[in-house]
């Protein structure tokens, strides 16, 4: 056994003692603090408070979530319904005519020449 | 330590200050030990002893009967002791306390009973230069006897970080005796 161990084992387990042993414990004891009345009631108010903040924050979080899908949908199919596409001059052109019944036609309606037309038509497709 | 009745328990539990009393007097010399190793000042190893025991008190209700109320009112203390550590300096020994572990050291006899004052000086020496962490290890295993697994119940360390504080504490204590010529 080396002297580290021989010193080790010398004090292992051994205990130190009080001085006024009987009194220093006697103290302790007499300054105990009352524990009954101080802890049990707020504990119960506590746990009272915090379920029910807990229902209130739950009901609130579903309340916005939903008013936010209801709004959301309601937004939704007031843009569908009213939207309507864009017309521009050449949309009542009917769909089985030529380039030169075109042309006739809207000569004589918006006076635009038969390149601006074709230049319309190209940018249409 | 040998346990302790588990009425005495139950009725400190109840709020008993009578029961409680037993648990006191059974308990406050183990605290006190540790706190004194850890702590190298007797007056602050008695604040200790106070903290722990009315921690214990006000916290009794919700002990577990399963557990060992050994190693639950260790971990209460201990914990008290690295707080009180972390916040404080760490003693270096002096030359007094140097030249009591010197004359111990020459002879060291496992029959010889302790003043306060010799183990501060020893427990000072020995521990000087350990972490908190590495102190609180070398204290319960090797000055105050515990195992490993109920030492790192109380410490809330994995075996293999006992283990290492361990060996440092060790190493530490190697190096403290080399230095000293005992080794």
């Amino acid at each position: 056994m080396n002297n580290m161990d021989r010193i080790l084992e010398s004090i292992k387990g051994k205990q130190p003692l009080i001085e006024n042993e009987e009194q220093f414990f006697d103290k302790i004891i007499d300054e105990l603090p009352e524990r009954e009345k101080r802890e049990k009631r707020p504990l119960q108010w506590e746990h009272v408070a915090t379920r029910a903040l807990q229902t209130l924050l739950s009901t609130a979080a579903v309340l916005i979530i939903s008013l936010f899908i209801v709004t959301h949908r309601n937004t939704k199919s007031v843009y569908n319904g009213s939207q309507q596409p864009k017309r521009s001059i050449y949309s009542n052109i009917p769909q089985c005519c030529t380039l030169r019944n075109i042309y006739n036609n809207h000569k004589t309606e918006y006076g635009i020449s038969y390149s601006q037309l074709k230049k319309m038509i190209y940018e249409k497709n | 330590m040998t346990p302790i009745d588990p009425q005495i328990i139950q009725r400190s539990k109840r709020g008993d200050k009578e029961a409680f009393s037993v648990i006191v007097r059974h308990y406050g010399r183990m605290i006190f030990s540790l706190a004194l190793k850890m702590m190298h000042d007797e007056d602050e190893a008695k604040d200790i002893v106070q903290e722990t025991l009315i921690k214990l008190w006000l916290n009794i209700e919700h002990y577990d009967m399963q557990q060992s109320l050994t190693t639950w009112i260790y971990t209460i203390a201990a914990r008290l002791c690295l707080d009180k550590l972390k916040s404080t300096h760490p003693h270096s020994p002096l030359p007094d306390d140097e030249k009591i572990f010197h004359d111990y050291a020459r002879e060291a006899d496992p029959h010889e009973r302790l003043e306060n004052r010799e183990w501060v000086a020893i427990t000072k020496t020995l521990a000087y230069g350990l972490s908190p962490k590495q102190k609180i290890v070398f204290t319960l295993c090797l000055l105050e006897g515990l195992s490993s697994h109920e030492v790192e119940k109380i410490t809330g360390l994995s075996a293999t970080q006992v283990k290492s504080n361990l060996y440092a504490a060790r190493q530490n204590i190697k190096e403290i005796l080399k230095q000293s010529g005992y080794e």
